[in-house]
C-alpha cells in the first residue's frame, strides 16, 4: 500500500567550479559542469496523492516543478495516480544557484518517496532533464562528479567528494535576474574546448589529493573562460579584493549572477581574511555575504 | 555542434611517460610525440571537411611526423604520400616503405638556386593539385597542431600539479607554443624557455648548416609563436649530445639529441630555482640515433665534443650574433620582429611604453602584414571560426579551397591577415579571368574575407581592405578599383565596407540566394 504523502529534498548550488565542454570515453563531446553545492539552500516538496490523475501544485509559477512529477509518475508508478506538489524553498530565483533544478528534483524526489522506489541517480536525472532541459550535478553528494546538464549523464565520477570550502558570495547584480533557459549555450572556440582539458586535468588532482589551492585555479581560469558569454559586472575588481586576502581562486554561476570568493577552511587566517575581505567589499559598494563550510555543516545536521 | 570522429586506436602511444629525474624536474618522455598533433590534425581535417573517406594524406616530411600519419594511415584506411629529401633516415625509410606510403626523395640541386625546403613544397603543392581528395596537414601552420596538445597539458598538470617552468625543443612550434598556452591558462606566470641550435633562424641566429633533425630550416613556420617565450637557449651539436648521454646514463633514458638538450636546460634551470616544478619534453626515443649520437666513433667526428662543451649558458645581447656555445637570451614574450627591431617588452624594460607607441602608428610598427597562401593552404584558416549568423553569409574554408585549388594561381590570390604573429583573418582577391561578372577589367575584386571571431572588434576587417589596397598598388599598378559584393541582408558586412572606404555603387548583382550590393574604392590615381 503507498503512504498517502511523500517527501523530498533538493539543495541549491553556489554557480560551478568549472563549465565547458569535455570529452567522454569515446572521444564524444559533451557540454559539462561540477557545481559548488551549497546545501543551507534547499527546496522541500511534500506529494499528496489525490484521486484521479491530475496533478496540481503550490505555489503555481513552478510549472516545471509539476511537470517532472508527471514525468516521474508516469516512468515510475505502476499504476497512475494524481495528487497536489507543495513547495517550499529558500534559494533565490534567477542567481544561477540551481532553483529551479532544486525544485524539479525534490519534487521528483517526494514522488518517488511517496511510490516507495528507489531507481538509479541516472534515471532521476533523466526524468530531471526531460523537465527541464537542463540539470547540475548536485544530486551526486558523496562523490563528486562532471555531469552533463543538458543530457543528465555524468561524464566523470572523481574518486572523492569535494574538499570542504568557504567563499564569500557576491550578487554582481542584484537587480537582474538571468532566465536560464532563455540563454544561449555558450559557443566556444575549439581553442577553448581544448583549454578544459588541462581545466579538467587539473580538477581531477584538485579532487583526489583534496587540494583547494589547484581547486581555485581550475575555477578562476573557468570563470575566465566564460566570462566573455556571461559577463560578470566588476568581476575584476572582486577578484582583485580576493588576491589581497589570499582567496585560493574565484567562481562564478555560468548562468546566473553570483560570485564567489573561495577560502580554504584549513587555513588558521581565514576567517579574519574572509571578514576583511568582506568589509573591502562592502566598501567597494558590494552586498557580500559569507558561507563558511562550518555553518554550513551545522545548519545541515539540524 | 560537437561532430567529432575520433581515430583513437592508437591513443596509448600518444602520451608521455613522466619520469621525475628530481626534485621538481621532471621528464616527459615521448615514444613518438607527432603521432599525437598527426591524430588531432587528420581527426579535425575529417570535421572540417578536408579529409574525405579513403583520402589521400600528402605531407613534405623528412621526420617523425611522417611516420606519425603513415601509422594512422594504415589504421584509418587513409593512402599518405611523403615528400621527402637526402635527410630521411635509411632505417625509417624501410619503415615507411613497409606501411604502404609512397615516398618521393627531392634531391637538393633545384633550378634557380631554390632552398631544399621550398623545392619539397612545389612538389607537394604538384601532388595535392593532381590527386583528388588529397589533403595536407600542413604541421607547420595548422592551427590543429598547437591545439592537440591540450591533452597533453591536461596529463601534465593531473601529474604534477602546479608547473613552473616548461623547456623543450622547437621544430614546428607545435608543442612547446600549444602546451605553454594550455598550461598559462592556468598559470599565467608559467617560464616557458625553448631550444635551439646556432645558425637556426627560428629564434634569430644568421641561417647556416644545421646538423640536428628536428631543429632549424630554412622557414620559420607559422606555428612558432614567438611571444609564448620568456627564454630562449641555443646550444651546440657537442653540448646537445653530451646531455643526450647524461639523460641516458644518469636516469636510464635513451632518448633523441633534442631531448639530450632539453635536459641539459632543464637540468640547469632547476638547480638554479630550488623549489620550482619544471617540465622538460622529450620529443622521441634513441633508436634513430645508434648509429650516430650513441656511436663513438661517429661523436668523435662532432666539432667540438668533447672538450668544448659549456655547463652554464652565457647571457647574450642578441640573438643574432655568432655563438660559439650554449648561450641565453632574454626573449621576453617578444614576436620575433619586436626582437629584432630590438623594441623591449614592458617586464624587461621600463621606457617600452614609449617606444611601443610610436611604432605601433603603423600597419607595420603593429605587426601587420599580409602573407600570400597557396591554393593548398586550408588548414591554415581553419581556427578563424565566426558567429553562426556570419556563417550563413560566408563560405566555410572547405569550400572556399575546394575552389582555390582548381583555378589559376595566377588571377586568384589567397591572403592572410598577420598581426603580431597570429594569423588574425584570410581574405581572396580576384583579377582577370577570375573576376565575377559584375566586375570591369580594370578592378579587382575581394571575395571571403573573414575575421576570426575571437579577433573581431580590434579593426582588423579595415586593416584587411587597407592591406589589399597597398598590395593592388604596389603589385598591380595599373588597377584602379577595388569591388566587393555583399549580400542585402548582411548589415555587419557592409558596415565594415562602408568604414573601410567602399562606397555605393549603386549597381546590385542577384547572388545565388539574395542580391548583393556593389560597392567600390577608387584606388589613387596615377
Amino acid at each position: 500500500m503507498y503512504e498517502t504523502q511523500g517527501n523530498g529534498e533538493a539543495t541549491g548550488h553556489h554557480g560551478e567550479l568549472l563549465q565547458g565542454v569535455f570529452e567522454d570515453k569515446d572521444g564524444q563531446l559533451h557540454r559539462g559542469l561540477i557545481s559548488l553545492p551549497c546545501r543551507r539552500l534547499k527546496s522541500k516538496a511534500t506529494f499528496r496523492a489525490t484521486s484521479g490523475e491530475k496533478i496540481s501544485i503550490t505555489p503555481p509559477h513552478c510549472q516545471k516543478a509539476e511537470r517532472a512529477a508527471e514525468l516521474a509518475v508516469k516512468r515510475f508508478a505502476r499504476i497512475r495516480t494524481g495528487g497536489h506538489l507543495s513547495i517550499e524553498s529558500n534559494i533565490p530565483v534567477g542567481r544561477g544557484m540551481g532553483s529551479s533544478t532544486a525544485d524539479v528534483l525534490a519534487s521528483i524526489l517526494a514522488v518517488l518517496n511517496y511510490l516507495d522506489v528507489q531507481p538509479s541517480s541516472g534515471s532521476i536525472m533523466q526524468v530531471a532533464v526531460n523537465a527541464e532541459t537542463a540539470c547540475d550535478s548536485t544530486l551526486f553528494s558523496q562523490q563528486a562528479v562532471l555531469f552533463a546538464h543538458r543530457e543528465g549523464i555524468v561524464i566523470e565520477s572523481f574518486s572523492n567528494s569535494l574538499p570542504p570550502i568557504d567563499y564569500i558570495s557576491v550578487d554582481t547584480a542584484p537587480d537582474q535576474t538571468v532566465d536560464t533557459l532563455s540563454l544561449q549555450p555558450a559557443q566556444y572556440s575549439a581553442a577553448e574546448i581544448e583549454t578544459f582539458r588541462p581545466l579538467r586535468g587539473l580538477l581531477r588532482r584538485a579532487i583526489s589529493a583534496s587540494d583547494l589551492g589547484l581547486l581555485g585555479l581550475v575555477s578562476t581560469a573557468s570563470a575566465r573562460i566564460n566570462e566573455r558569454f556571461l559577463r560578470k559586472p566588476r568581476l575584476h575588481d572582486i577578484q582583485a579584493i580576493g588576491v589581497r586576502y589570499g582567496a585560493v581562486g574565484i567562481q562564478v554561476a555560468h548562468s546566473g549572477t553570483v560570485v564567489g570568493l573561495m577560502f580554504d577552511p584549513t587555513n588558521r587566517k581565514t576567517a579574519e581574511n574572509m571578514e576583511r575581505a568582506t568589509s573591502d567589499l562592502k566598501s567597494d559598494g558590494f552586498r557580500p555575504s559569507i558561507v563558511s563550510h562550518e555553518s554550513e555543516l551545522e545548519r545541515t545536521n539540524v | 555542434m560537437f561532430n567529432r570522429s575520433a581515430m583513437r586506436n592508437l591513443e596509448d602511444f600518444e602520451l608521455p611517460r613522466i619520469v621525475r629525474l628530481n626534485d621538481g624536474l621532471f621528464g616527459a618522455s615521448f615514444f613518438l610525440m607527432k603521432l599525437l598533433p598527426a591524430r588531432f590534425m587528420l581527426e579535425r581535417g575529417v570535421e572540417h571537411g578536408f579529409l574525405k573517406p579513403g583520402g589521400t594524406i600528402c605531407e613534405s616530411s623528412s621526420g617523425t611526423l611522417g611516420l606519425a600519419l603513415a601509422m594512422l594511415a594504415v589504421q584509418y584506411g587513409y593512402k599518405l604520400v611523403l615528400v621527402s629529401d637526402w635527410s630521411l633516415d635509411r632505417h625509417l625509410h624501410k619503415r615507411l616503405v613497409e606501411l604502404g606510403t609512397h615516398i618521393e626523395i627531392v634531391d637538393e640541386a633545384g633550378p634557380g638556386g631554390r632552398g631544399i625546403q621550398q623545392r619539397r613544397l612545389d612538389r607537394l603543392a604538384e601532388y595535392l593539385k593532381e590527386i583528388p581528395d588529397s589533403f595536407w596537414p600542413a604541421q607547420y601552420s595548422n592551427n590543429d597542431n598547437p591545439l592537440a596538445y591540450g591533452k597533453f597539458a591536461e596529463m601534465l598538470v593531473e601529474r604534477v600539479g602546479k608547473i613552473d617552468c616548461l623547456i623543450g625543443p622547437v621544430g614546428s612550434g607545435g608543442s612547446m607554443c600549444g602546451t605553454t598556452k594550455f598550461l598559462r591558462a592556468i598559470f599565467p606566470e608559467l617560464h616557458a624557455i625553448s631550444v635551439d641550435t646556432p645558425n637556426s633562424i627560428l629564434f634569430g641566429q644568421p641561417a647556416g648548416k644545421v646538423m640536428v633533425s628536428g631543429l632549424g630550416g630554412g622557414i620559420v613556420p607559422f606555428n612558432v609563436d614567438h611571444r609564448q617565450f620568456d627564454e630562449v637557449h641555443w646550444l651546440t651539436p657537442a653540448e646537445m649530445f653530451q646531455g643526450t648521454h647524461r639523460l641516458h646514463q644518469g636516469h636510464g633514458l635513451f632518448m633523441g639529441p633534442t631531448s639530450g638538450a632539453a635536459y641539459k636546460v632543464a637540468d640547469w634551470w632547476s638547480r638554479t630555482n630550488p623549489g620550482k616544478n619544471v617540465v622538460a619534453i622529450f620529443p622521441d626515443e634513441g633508436h634513430r640515433y645508434v648509429e650516430s649520437v650513441y656511436d663513438e666513433n661517429w661523436l668523435s667526428s662532432v666539432p667540438g665534443w668533447p672538450t668544448s662543451i659549456r655547463d652554464e649558458p652565457m647571457m647574450i645581447e642578441t640573438p643574432a650574433m655568432e655563438l660559439t656555445g650554449w648561450s641565453s637570451y632574454r626573449w621576453c614574450r617578444r614576436t620575433l620582429a619586436e626582437v629584432r627591431s630590438g623594441l623591449k617588452d614592458q617586464s624587461c624594460a621600463s621606457n617600452s611604453k614609449r617606444e611601443c607607441t610610436s611604432a605601433f602608428s603603423s600597419d607595420e610598427g603593429r605587426g601587420a602584414a599580409l602573407k600570400a597562401l597557396t591554393h593548398f593552404d586550408a588548414t591554415t584558416v581553419a581556427h578563424l571560426e565566426l558567429d553562426p549568423e556570419q556563417e550563413e553569409f560566408v563560405d566555410p574554408p572547405a569550400v572556399v579551397f575546394e575552389k582555390l585549388r582548381n583555378s589559376p594561381s595566377s588571377v586568384e590570390h589567397a591572403f592572410l591577415v598577420v598581426v603580431r604573429e597570429q594569423v588574425v583573418g584570410f581574405f581572396v582577391l580576384c583579377e582577370k579571368a577570375a573576376l565575377p561578372a559584375w566586375a570591369p577589367p580594370s578592378a579587382i575584386t575581394l571575395h571571403n574575407l573573414r575575421i576570426g571571431r575571437s579577433y573581431q572588434g580590434n579593426g582588423y576587417g579595415k586593416l584587411a581592405t587597407r592591406l589589399a589596397a597597398q598590395w593592388i598598388l604596389e603589385s598591380r599598378p595599373s588597377i584602379s578599383r577595388i569591388m566587393v559584393a555583399v549580400d542585402v541582408r548582411n548589415i555587419a558586412a557592409r558596415q565594415l565596407c562602408l568604414s573601410s572606404g567602399f562606397q555605393g555603387t549603386g549597381a546590385v548583382d542577384c547572388g545565388r540566394v539574395s542580391p548583393h550590393n556593389i560597392l567600390s574604392i577608387q584606388l589613387a590615381e596615377r
